[in-house]
Formats: C-alpha cells, sequence, structure tokens
C-alpha cells in the first residue's frame, strides 16, 4: 500500500466528490484555452484589430483571467484539502511525514489538473474554433478558415505553463497548511464548537444604510446637471458610491440579515412551525459562518453582471441609436443635381433591390435672437435653426415607415426636433424670434417637441418643422437653403450592395450617410471587445456557481448527523428535503439577489454618465440588462438543481 | 520486568495563566502491562494520552519510550517514531473509507516496507483472531460497529508495536461487541505480550486491564492493581474507589 495506490484509490472512491472539481476545472480551463487561442491567433487579430487595441485589451483580460482561474484552483483546493484533514490525520497517526502526505496531495493534485487540461484543451480548441467561425461570419472577414490551426501549440504552451504555475501555488498552499497543522489537531478536530452569534444592531443599521445610500448616490446620476456626479465629478462619486456599497454589502450580509432571521425568530407563533424551527437557526448560524464567502460572491456576481451587462448595453445601444442618427437608409445632402440622379441610378439598379422610395427635402437655414434657445441650435458650426415644412415632414415620415401624431400645425405654431428627450420638455411653449432679414422677422411658437427626427443629426440639428404657409412665406426671402436627398425602402436599411455601390461615388464626404455602414462599424468596433467580456463572465459565473456548490456539500456533509436526529424525531425524507432545499436556496439567493441589485444601479449609472441617451425610451435599455440577467439566472438554477440534487443524495444514501 | 516507558513530571498548559491539563505526572509502564486510565472528563487522561503518544507536546518533563526521548523528537522523527513503535485504537475507528479492510490493516506494514509474503500471513493469522476473515474485501462503511473497530484493532496489531495507546476504544459500541473487543484485547495482551494503554470513563471497560490509574485534576489521585483477582472482584472494587472519589468530591 505505498502512497501512490493510496492517492489513487482515494480519488477513485471520492470520485463524486472530486468530479464537480474535476469538471470545473476543466471548463474553466476549456474557457482559459479558447481565449488564448484567440489572442495568440495573429491571423485573426491582425484582420479585427488595426491599431493594437484589442491586443492591448486581450492582455489585460488575460491577466484578471489568469489570476482569477488561479484564485478559483486555490480556493478549491484548500476547500478539498479541509475536508480531508481526518484523514490526513490518519496518516499521520500511523506515522506517514508530513512530506509524504504533501506528495500524496501533490500527485493528486497533478493528475486531476493534468486531466482537467487535457479536456480543457481538447474542448477549448473545438470552441475556438466555433468562436472563431462566428466572429468571421459577423465581421465578415476575408480569412479561410481552413488556415486556422485547431490547437495552437503556443496557446498550448502558454496553458500548460499557467497550469505548471498553478500547481505550483497549489503545492505551496498545501505545504503551508500541512505545516501550521500539528499532529493533534488533524486527529482532534473535534468539531468546533458554534459559537454563540453576536448580533450588534448598529452593525446591521449601518448595513443596511450604507447599502441604500449607495443605491441612492448611483440614483442621483439620473438627475443630469444637477446631480452630485456632475458639480463633485465623476471618478470621486464612482469611488464613492463603489466604497459605499461595498461596504453595505458587508455589513448587510454580515450583520443585518442575521438581525432580520434573530427578529423573525422572535415572533414566536412564527418560529414554532416545523420547518421554520430548524431552518430559521441553522439559516442564521450558516450566514454568519459563511459571511466571507457570501460577501466575495456577492461582489463577484455584481461585478461581472454589471461588466456583462454594460458590455452588451455598449453594443446594443448604438445599433439601437442608429434609427434616429441615420432615420433613413441612405442620406446626402444634394449638391449637385447629376451626381443625385447617378446616385438614384445606381440605387435602382441594384440587383436586390425591389423597392425604393426617395425624397429631398429642402431645409431653410435661420438664426434667431430669442434669448431662450435650445442647446440645439448652438452645437454646430454655424448657428441656426434648420425649417423643415410640416409636409416635408410627414412625408419623410412616411418614407421612414414611422407614424407620428401631430395636428396641423398653425402659421406661428412649430415642433422642435430634440437631439435627446429632457426632463420637463423645458423648450415647450418657447417663442423664438426668427431674423429673416435685416428688417423683417417672425415668431413661433413651440408646441411640442419631438425626438422623431426626419434627417440624420450629420445633416440637420435644430430642426424646427413648421406650417407650410409659413415655410412658403420664409422661402421668398432667399435665406440660405441646403437639399438633403433620404433614400429607404424595404429592406434598405441593411443593404450592404446598395452601400457598396454608393461608396465609390461619395469617397470621403462626411455628409453620406448609410445606415447599413454605421451598424457595421460599430459591430467591428466592438465585438471583440464582446467576445472578451463574455469570456471573463462565463468563467466567473462558472466559478461562483462551484464555490456555491462546494459550499453547500461541505455544510450538508456536516449536518449529516442532525438530518439523522430529525429523521428520529419524526421529520419524514419529504420535509427533510424541503428543509435541505429551503437551505440551499437561501445561501444561493444572497448572491443572486444582491448581485442582480447591485449591477441594475452600476448600469443606471453606467448608462446616464456615458451613454449619449438619444432614444428616451427605456426598453434599449432594458434589454440588454435582461439578457445579462437571464443569462446569470439560467447559470444559477442549474447550480441549484446540480447542488440539490448532490446534497439528497449525500443525506439520504449511507 | 523492563519499562517500556517512563514519564517524569509532566506538565501541560493548554493557556498560559491557565489551570494544568497535567499538573506533574510521573509514572511508569512496564513491558507487557495493559494500563487503564480513568477519570472524569476534563481530568487530563486523554490529554496523558495525547503526550504519550507523540500527538501532543508536554510544557515540560520528560517522556522515554524504549530509551527514546519522545519529547524531544522533530516532527519528521515523531512520525517515524509512531511508524515503527506505537500502536492506535480510537473511538472513531479512524479507518481509511476508500481502502478495503485488508488494505486498511496492511498500511502500517508497507510502511515498514515488509515483504508482501509477510503481510499477507500477518493479515490472515490477525483476521482470523479478530474473526473478521470474512470482511477483508469489504469497505469500512459495509461494516459493523464493532467489525470496524476489530478491524482498527487488527491494523493497530499487526505491526506488533511496542505500545499500543486505545482512546475510549469501546465508547461507541454496543455492549456486546464491546465485550468481545475487550476481550480479544486481553488475549492479545497476554498472548502477545503487548503493552497496552488505554483511556476510559467506564469502570466496566477499565475491569480488562491489571492496572488502573485514576485521574483527577490533572494528577494521579489512586492505583488500584488487579493482582490475581477476578475480573468480577476487580471491577467491584474499581466501583467502590471511583463511588468513594465522587462522594469525597460533593
Amino acid at each position: 500500500m505505498d502512497l501512490l495506490k493510496i492517492a489513487y484509490k482515494n480519488l477513485k472512491t471520492n470520485f463524486s466528490f472530486y468530479s464537480l472539481y474535476f469538471i470545473s476545472v476543466a471548463f474553466v480551463l476549456m474557457v482559459f484555452f479558447s481565449f488564448i487561442s484567440f489572442a495568440m491567433n495573429d491571423v485573426i487579430m491582425e484582420k479585427i484589430s488595426s491599431d493594437g487595441r484589442v491586443e492591448t485589451m486581450s492582455k489585460t483580460v488575460a491577466v484578471f483571467v489568469m489570476a482569477f482561474v488561479l484564485f478559483y484552483m486555490s480556493y478549491s483546493n484548500s476547500f478539498f484539502l479541509k475536508r480531508r484533514m481526518k484523514e490526513l490525520g490518519i496518516y499521520s497517526l500511523l506515522g506517514y511525514r508530513k512530506s509524504s502526505m504533501l506528495k500524496l496531495l501533490t500527485i493528486e493534485n497533478i493528475v486531476i489538473c493534468l486531466l482537467s487540461l487535457l479536456t480543457g484543451v481538447i474542448l477549448g480548441a473545438i470552441l475556438h474554433k466555433g468562436i472563431i467561425e462566428v466572429i468571421i461570419r459577423v465581421l465578415k472577414l476575408q480569412i479561410e478558415t481552413s488556415t486556422i490551426p485547431l490547437f495552437n501549440y503556443g496557446a498550448i504552451l502558454f496553458t500548460l505553463s499557467f497550469v505548471f504555475a498553478a500547481l505550483i501555488v497549489l503545492f505551496l498552499s498545501n505545504w503551508i497548511v500541512l505545516r501550521n497543522s500539528s499532529v493533534l489537531n488533524l486527529v482532534r478536530m473535534e468539531k468546533r464548537e458554534e459559537k454563540k452569534i453576536k448580533i450588534r444592531l448598529s452593525l446591521s443599521i449601518a448595513g443596511l444604510l450604507f447599502m441604500v445610500l449607495g443605491y441612492i448616490l448611483a440614483f442621483d446620476i439620473t438627475r443630469g446637471v444637477e446631480s452630485l456626479w456632475k458639480t463633485i465629478g465623476f471618478s470621486p462619486m464612482a469611488l464613492l458610491t463603489m466604497l459605499t456599497v461595498v461596504i453595505g454589502t458587508i455589513f448587510f450580509i454580515h450583520s443585518f440579515l442575521p438581525f432580520s432571521i434573530h427578529k423573525l425568530e422572535q415572533r414566536k407563533n412564527w418560529l414554532y412551525k416545523e420547518m421554520n424551527i430548524i431552518v430559521l437557526p441553522n439559516f442564521k448560524y450558516k450566514i454568519r459562518s459563511k459571511a466571507k464567502t457570501l460577501i466575495l460572491l456577492t461582489l463577484l456576481a455584481a461585478g461581472t453582471l454589471s461588466l456583462f451587462a454594460s458590455t452588451v448595453l455598449s453594443v446594443y445601444y448604438p445599433l439601437a441609436a442608429t434609427e434616429r442618427i441615420i432615420p433613413s437608409a441612405i442620406e446626402f445632402p444634394v449638391e449637385d443635381k447629376g451626381m443625385a440622379s447617378k446616385a438614384l441610378e445606381i440605387v435602382k439598379g441594384t440587383n436586390n433591390v425591389e423597392d425604393m422610395k426617395y425624397s429631398e427635402t429642402t431645409i431653410i437655414q435661420v438664426t434667431s435672437s430669442s434669448a431662450n434657445l435650445p442647446f440645439e441650435y448652438s452645437v454646430k458650426g454655424a448657428s441656426g435653426f434648420d425649417l423643415v415644412s410640416e409636409s416635408d415632414y410627414r412625408e419623410l415620415i412616411a418614407l421612414q415607415n414611422k407614424t407620428a401624431k401631430i395636428e396641423k400645425l398653425e402659421d406661428d405654431e412649430a415642433i422642435l426636433v430634440k437631439y435627446r428627450p429632457e426632463e420637463g420638455d423645458p423648450d415647450k411653449g418657447n417663442v423664438y424670434n426668427l431674423n429673416l432679414s435685416a428688417s423683417d422677422n417672425v415668431e413661433v411658437m413651440v408646441k411640442e417637441t419631438t425626438l422623431i427626427n426626419p434627417i440624420g443629426f450629420a445633416n440637420s440639428i435644430a430642426t424646427l418643422i413648421i406650417s407650410d404657409t409659413l415655410y412658403q412665406k420664409i422661402k421668398t426671402f432667399g435665406l440660405p437653403e441646403k437639399t438633403i436627398m433620404s433614400i429607404d425602402g424595404q429592406n434598405m436599411r441593411e443593404n450592404k450592395e446598395v452601400y457598396e455601390n454608393l461608396e465609390p461615388l461619395f469617397r470621403d464626404d462626411p455628409y453620406f450617410a448609410s445606415s447599413y455602414q454605421r451598424n457595421e462599424v460599430i459591430t467591428q468596433a466592438n465585438s471583440s471587445t464582446f467576445l472578451l467580456i463574455a469570456f471573463v463572465t462565463i468563467i466567473f459565473f462558472v466559478a461562483t456557481g462551484s464555490i456555491l456548490y462546494f459550499h453547500n456539500i461541505s455544510s450538508i456533509m456536516g449536518d449529516k448527523d442532525d438530518f439523522m436526529i430529525l429523521n428520529r424525531m419524526g421529520y419524514n425524507n419529504k420535509m427533510m428535503k424541503k428543509i435541505i432545499n429551503k437551505q440551499i436556496l437561501a445561501l444561493f439567493c444572497i448572491p443572486y439577489v444582491l448581485g442582480v441589485t447591485h449591477s441594475t444601479f452600476a448600469i443606471i449609472a453606467y448608462k446616464s454618465a456615458l451613454m449619449d441617451d438619444l432614444l428616451g425610451r427605456n426598453s434599449a435599455f432594458i434589454l440588454p440588462v435582461l439578457v445579462a440577467v437571464v443569462i446569470f439566472t439560467i447559470v444559477y438554477i442549474i447550480y441549484y438543481m446540480v447542488t440539490v440534487r448532490a446534497c439528497h443524495k449525500i443525506i439520504f444514501t449511507n | 520486568m523492563k519499562a517500556i516507558l517512563t514519564a517524569r513530571d509532566v506538565i501541560k498548559f493548554y493557556n498560559k495563566n491557565q489551570v494544568a491539563g497535567l499538573n506533574k505526572v510521573s509514572l511508569d509502564i512496564e513491558s507487557g502491562e495493559f494500563i487503564g486510565i480513568m477519570g472524569v472528563s476534563g481530568s487530563g487522561k486523554t490529554t496523558l494520552l495525547n503526550i504519550l503518544s507523540t500527538i501532543d507536546r508536554p510544557t515540560s518533563g520528560d517522556i522515554v519510550i524504549n530509551g527514546v526521548k519522545i519529547n524531544k523528537l522533530n516532527e519528521k522523527k515523531a512520525a517515524d517514531f509512531r511508524k515503527s513503535n506505537l500502536g492506535f485504537i480510537f473511538q472513531e475507528y479512524y479507518l481509511l473509507d476508500s481502502l478495503t479492510v485488508k488494505e486498511n490493516i496492511s498500511v502500517p506494514l508497507t510502511l515498514l516496507k515488509k515483504s508482501p509474503q509477510e503481510i499477507e500471513v500477518s493479515i490472515n493469522s490477525l483476521a482470523e483472531r479478530f474473526g473478521i476473515k470474512e470482511q477483508l474485501s469489504k469497505y469500512p462503511n459495509q461494516l459493523s460497529g464493532g467489525q470496524k473497530q476489530r478491524v482498527a484493532a487488527a491494523r493497530a496489531i499487526i505491526k506488533k508495536p511496542s505500545l499500543l495507546f486505545a482512546d475510549e476504544p469501546t465508547g461507541a459500541l454496543d455492549s456486546k461487541s464491546a465485550t468481545a473487543l475487550l476481550h480479544k484485547l486481553r488475549e492479545v495482551n497476554e498472548e502477545l505480550q503487548t503493552t497496552i494503554l488505554m483511556v476510559t470513563h467506564d469502570a466496566y471497560t477499565a475491569s480488562f486491564s491489571s492496572r488502573i490509574l485514576i485521574f483527577r485534576d490533572g494528577n494521579i489521585i489512586k492505583e488500584i492493581r488487579r493482582n490475581n483477582r477476578t475480573r468480577k472482584e476487580f471491577l467491584e472494587d474499581i466501583l467502590t474507589e471511583v463511588t468513594s472519589i465522587e462522594v469525597s468530591n460533593e
């Protein structure tokens, strides 16, 4: 019976116990390997990154991922080591030296890590191929996929060195644990006494207050210019909010939750129920003893979720905003009649165009001497309003397949097109004095404002819609004018050929706008970022789920005797299963609920601070967050179910 | 008879400024003795076993086993010493769950690098003695408590230790299994001349030994020898002594 054989037997009989460790490490290494293969692929990198931005980013991400994978591996390693203290004690009693035990642990680690590595590399290579395929499709790159090898040897070498480094770290941490444990505490590790939980009212209240304060601070950003984020500054406020939420989370989990359960326990008619009498005291104790892990998991979940949701948002939002920035599929100023008709011919002649609609709009540019002008008036090079007639407006809107409920305008009325929505609609009711000539002017009152702009912001901003009769009257004054051609039609917005055929005609014209081209630019610029963040997110989700699994398993193993006693006292299997499920659910809920709430507020702040709000509707913001939360929820539900099954198995089999 | 273990003025403090766990304990154990150590919980009996068996270290005092000053051994040497000299039986069995009964019993001899033939022979004769022949290929979790403890005993004895330490060996057993195990220990002590030091709080268990040391507050306060009395007479004597100590305590 040499140690190697014992190690082998131990791995074999405890296979189910180690299998999740193995699977999760293999999974993490799989994602890690495909990430490294991706980052080390010069062919792809050359295509998707011209300025080295993606390379820098993937290097940064790689550092984070490596640090986290290392953390996860050493966390699970020490978790397993703690569970095996008794076994090590027996070895020690029988006369095994600590160096032999360290050898045993190291051999086991090497076996598990190498098996995980092998699995991870094989699956990771396939995953990497799949990702490359998707990227090439999405970015429409001209790459022959067969030229990209399935196994990137550089990446294999890198991953191997990483695992090797991880093994050294595990070896060292095992050595430290063994060195610090005497034979006495290995053998005589009587169940540590459950300390009476001290609950401080002040800390519980502080936890709740800090967390709410953090949320209020985050939400304050939506007040816009008056918010503290603007008056104090973004960075200090971001730091303060994060700090407040972190401190709040710590005390909330450490003190407030046990405190609330303590209060619940004092309501005797609530406590003395067959389930609650077991679940509540147990939960209170577990939260406290696992507070450190729960806090860590909550913050990790919140961070990952925020990162992921903000990435989804920063890809999705600009795409959604294209419909305002370029409302028609193609738009350009008409400076040369011949060129305009040539452009129309090209579009008509493009193969897949069946239904083309176009419209020419003449804008009159006018200045105003009123005091209360909207900010749009002065954002462009030469300040002024762009006047569009009501019938042109209706025609363009119809061309773009949109509906706007507007009543017929009187001659002294106008509709102002806003760049972004403003709280309380401050422009409504304003009267603007339009200068028609040195001696003539006319007053119009803003009857309402709208976010449905007929022309893209590249060609017109501060657009003022006025009645046809007023428009005709102003036209006679010979003010500067410009004509815009808008082209739209079925499937026109996504039409690649139309853009590619027109592009040579308008080379380098900044006023030539194509919705297809804009969306392409956004996708190209963001998809690699998105992919990198997706890698990180997956690794983090899997790791946090696994940590929760391990914790629940270990605590249920410690409770096995308690359940035997419950059974003898008359709790049947169904009731005990219910108790187990409730205990597990409670531990899953804390990081889940807090993580989702934290990240929701983080996204609100992120969106208000960094995204230009053009759409003025919440759905554009809710959808990406929902996507992130749904993925997170699915991962957690799977982990919850796996954990429940494993725990039932532990309690109900001998 | 030669002394196999001598302990002189052994003191153990758990925390500074606290009551001593062991308060200047001295004792001698001769080869082939079966010593019972009795006392209520907290009296220091388990502390003594831990210190005498290299599991724990004394604050001061000297312990010599087979001519080796064990309180001076470093960790590595202590492990080697346990490997070749000491056997253990605990209330909790401490069997390796992933090894079969046979493999469990074989571990101490493989550590001593004995030949496979020798190991086989030893296992078979011990399995016979402890009545676990049928169980050799089973895993510990397929056994009853009594069987587990007999496996643990076989594992402790197989290397012919100079000293066998037993800490409440019957604590988790029903009375029938407990009696059977104690008879086996007695038998091993008499036939194989194994020296045994057994800690127990139970007078019946203690009555299987040949000499009993009663502990209180970290001191040996009483020694009872069986001499040539029957076990029943010895048990009655133990009970009388224990009761009188308890009465004087009140």
